[in-house]
């Protein structure tokens, strides 16, 4: 008899997630379990969704008025599981955690060194120079290093397009998130800037497990482990990685649902 | 020329008359001190004595007091300002952030004249009190009052400024794990410096404009107060005072020397705002 | 999961500041509010307006009242009438031009001007005013003196700007789409301005109106040196003394001889309090719909 193999413990459970704003059904009854070490994407037309469903982790859709979450979403950090939305879980704490990229990169206005370091010295109360080090490393890792390395004190809002939305990248990978969330990264950049980032993601997988957002079915092809497809709201298919690269299935897919 | 085509004609020549009327202003004022530059009367007016039956008509007291008047109540109501600001714009629950905000600018209609009133019932007796000193018209009476006055100026003002700040950085903090607080202490104010200065010097504006707070509740001894306890005049009061007891016309020019240096602040002011950009009007 | 003991600290330390900032303001407002309701509220009635005099007698002139604030009221009235006929329209109109019509460089120095104009203080309008008198004696008009015009004209000159500003800013406010509509219709700028833009602006610039009626109606510093007294009946002409609710309060605050013309004194800033919160929850309704019109 084979012996049994172990089933790894998932990062993350979403279970039976339904939001609303303001009565509006945006999410409803959405389930989802994420491993260590995939990256599963969630696509969909604009407006299904997406967003709202990344925000459920990190509960930032509280940061918008009106909104009401059901469901349960739970997070495994150091072997220990979090209810992500029991009153006793340190909500600052959580977001910590959980690093989150944006739609449009959102630099905050200050110099480029200080959008890393920033959270570094305040969230987690980093001395000076373990900071300096982290934002090093951070910037490296996002291979943003050696073109802003003389400039660290000039304004973030200076950076191009994908330099900024590396800068953000950075910005999360800094405070060595337990799990990455991705809204449409690439969205607002153009074709040499996405790549660069997707390969970026590429490398970023084995290290984080990744829910990602996108309405780029050749993104899709190219980054996601596991898919989800939402359609107002619902997860109506889902599709593994052999039916991902069967270009046939995936295109009868997209296609019913776009 | 029929109607719809005279109207733009008449549009403008309200626009022209507006202007006008701010540099018409400013002419007869300077047309009034014009005799203090011939005859050199600015010495007897830059001086500190205000003795007038003596011939001497320094208004440097004056001065001196509405500085110490406006300062101090900048300083009382600066930082109270921001924290209702960063309260109204981050730390209020929902409700409450609609009630204070509708009361800060509610503040902005209540007479000064009122404040006067009731401050000469309820905070110049206690002050008297606790102090057990003097009459209780004093700088200090004055101070805490006008500062009541300039604050809803500045947390209006400040608080557009976190408003428009907020709605880009509020979304990114939170996901990056910021706490409120620290939102408010390392990002918002940090960036805000602008629009705090802006209203800072519009408060100082409204704080050195005002007449009645000082008129009712500083005193108005034409002296240097050498204690928060002293009573004091400003020049607006000063202005007021002696206009109004229908002194001798020898009196008006350092009257009118107030008024011109008033006049000055304010444009001093208008300046600082302009360099500072953008519009700040409450 | 645990946040540092000193962000704690610093955290509660903010929270702590903020609240205490913003209950020690609302206690402050609602003391002074309190105060006034607490010692003015029962003079509140016909007699505190018209004393002995019989209400409809006083209002038709008839006969004086010795012992009301009614002359107050009525030259408060008429000062807040007089000024808003004179600065209303040209506000309206300067702020119009300004926005719609004004080139470049005229928009920026009348916007400086018009600026200047709400910075200057108001005792500094009033002296200007009195000041004015003092010419006119000397020169043209031996017989000039003080009075219920010159107020008049001193508090408009007072609140021109805010009436210039209020308007250029609400048409300023409207959305582009609106902007554009009158044009593609083939209207002239002012058919656009009179059949679209302004009927859009109207209750921003509604708003404006009676908040600058509010500081007509409290300013007591212009005048204070303008013509207004302590005991006046109604004014029979423009350039009469006449009496007005701030500076009635202002006078009484120093010059009450008995209780009763202390309670009187309550009872009229009690009375002028209602005034402007009046005018104020009126203006702030007419903002409030606009933006709620334009902000979807
Ligand atoms: N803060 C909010 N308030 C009200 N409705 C919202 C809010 N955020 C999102 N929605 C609504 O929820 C739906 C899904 O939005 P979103 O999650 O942003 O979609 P996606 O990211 O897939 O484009 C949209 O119809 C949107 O109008
Ligand atoms: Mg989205």
């Amino acid at each position: 008899m084979e012996r049994m193999k172990r089933i790894p413990e998932p990062m993350l459970e979403i279970a039976d997630l339904s939001v609303r704003f303001a009565g509006k059904q945006v999410l409803e009854s959405v389930n989802l379990d994420l491993y260590p070490g995939e990256l599963v994407m969630a696509i969909g037309p604009s407006g299904s969704g997406k967003t709202t469903l990344l925000r459920a982790v990190n509960r930032l859709n509280e940061a918008y008025p009106h909104c009401n979450t059901r469901g349960q979403v739970r997070i495994r950090l150091a072997d220990r599981w979090w209810d992500i939305y029991a009153p006793s879980t340190p909500l600052a704490e959580l977001r910590l955690r959980v690093g989150m990229v944006f739609q449009h990169p959102n630099p905050l206005p200050f110099s480029i060194y200080k959008n890393v370091a920033l959270p570094l010295r305040i969230s987690l109360g980093m001395n000076p120079k373990e900071t300096l080090l982290r934002v090093q490393r951070a910037l490296e890792a996002v291979q943003l290093w050696s073109e802003v390395k003389d400039r660290l004190h000039d304004s973030a809002l200076t950076l191009s397009g994908g330099q900024q939305q590396r800068l953000c990248l950075a910005r999360v990978l800094a405070l060595e998130p337990a799990l990455l969330l991705l809204d449409e990264p690439t969205a607002s950049l153009d074709f040499k800037a996405t790549r660069h980032i997707e390969a970026l993601f590429q490398t970023l997988k084995q290290r984080y497990p990744i829910l990602a957002v996108t309405h780029n079915p050749g993104q899709m092809r190219r980054l996601a482990d596991r898919v989800m497809v939402l359609q107002d709201g619902r997860c109506v298919a889902a599709m593994s990685r052999p039916e991902i690269e069967d270009p046939e299935h995936s295109r009868r897919v997209m296609e019913a649902f776009f | 020329m029929d109607g719809a085509k005279l109207m733009p004609h008449l549009l403008r020549a309200a626009a022209l008359a507006c202007t006008a009327a701010a540099g018409g202003i400013l002419l007869v004022l300077i047309y009034l001190v014009l005799p203090l530059f011939t005859s050199g009367g600015w010495g007897s007016v830059i001086a500190w004595q205000w003795l007038p039956f003596q011939g001497r008509f320094g208004i440097l007291p004056m001065v001196v007091g509405t500085l110490l008047i406006a300062l101090g109540a900048l300083a009382v109501a600066t930082p109270l300002a921001v924290g209702v600001a960063c309260f109204v714009q981050v730390l209020a629950p929902g409700r409450i952030k609609g009630i204070c905000l509708a009361l800060v600018h509610y503040m902005t209609s209540i007479p000064t004249v009122i404040y006067g009133f009731v401050s000469i019932f309820l905070l110049v007796p206690l002050i008297r009190q606790w102090f057990d000193r003097g009459t209780g018209f004093s700088l200090a009476t004055a101070t805490i009052v006008l500062s009541l006055l300039i604050l809803p100026t500045i947390v209006l003002v400040l608080q557009a400024t976190l408003r428009e700040l907020d709605r880009s950085a509020r979304v990114t903090c939170a996901a990056l794990g910021f706490s409120r607080p620290a939102y408010i202490r390392h990002v918002l104010l940090p960036l805000c410096r602008r629009g705090l200065l802006a209203a800072v010097v519009l408060g100082f504006g409204r704080a050195v404009g005002d007449t009645l707070i000082s008129l009712m509740l500083a005193g108005n001894a034409p002296m240097v107060p050498a204690s928060p306890l002293d009573a004091t005049r400003t020049l607006t009061a000063h202005i007021a005072l002696v206009v109004a007891t229908d002194s001798q016309s020898t009196f008006y020019h350092s009257v009118f020397a107030a008024g011109l240096i008033l006049f000055l602040v304010m444009v001093l002011i208008q300046l600082i705002l302009r360099r500072l950009g953008g519009t700040f009007t409450p | 999961m645990r946040p540092t003991a000193n962000r704690r600290t610093s955290d509660l330390a903010t929270t702590i500041f903020c609240w205490t900032a913003a209950v020690l303001t609302m206690l402050a407002v609602l003391a002074v509010m309190g105060f006034l309701l607490y010692r003015g509220a029962g003079t509140l009635g016909p007699n505190l307006f018209f004393g002995e005099t019989h209400w409809w007698e006083a209002v038709r002139g008839v006969r004086p009242v010795f012992d009301g604030l009614w002359s107050a009221l009525a030259g408060t009235a008429l000062l807040v009438l007089l000024s808003c006929l004179l600065a209303v329209p040209t506000g309206i109109a300067g702020g119009i031009y300004l926005s719609e019509y004004g080139s470049r460089r005229f928009r920026a120095v009348a916007g400086f001007a018009v600026d200047l104009m709400a910075g200057i203080p108001s005792i500094v309008m009033g002296l200007f005013g009195f000041s004015l008198i003092v010419v006119l004696r000397h020169t043209f008009v031996p017989r000039a003196k003080t009075g219920l015009l010159l107020a008049a004209v001193c508090i408009a000159l007072l609140v021109l700007p805010y009436l210039v500003r209020t308007t250029q800013n609400a048409l300023a406010g409207l959305p582009s789409h609106l902007r554009l509509l009158g044009p593609s219709l083939g209207f002239t700028p002012w058919q656009n301005i009179r059949h679209v833009l302004l009927p859009s602006a109207g209750r921003g610039i509604l708003s404006g109106v009676i908040l600058a009626m509010g500081r007509a109606a409290e300013d007591t510093a212009v005048i204070l040196l303008t013509g207004a007294v302590a005991q006046a009946f109604l004014p029979r002409s423009l350039y009469d003394k006449f009496e007005a609710l701030p500076f009635r309060i202002y006078y009484m605050a120093a010059e009450h001889r008995t209780a009763a013309e202390l309670d009187q004194a309550f009872g009229t800033a009690l009375v002028l309090l209602m005034l402007t919160g009046t005018l104020f929850g009126l203006a702030f309704a007419a903002q409030r719909t606009m933006e709620k019109r334009w902000k979807g």
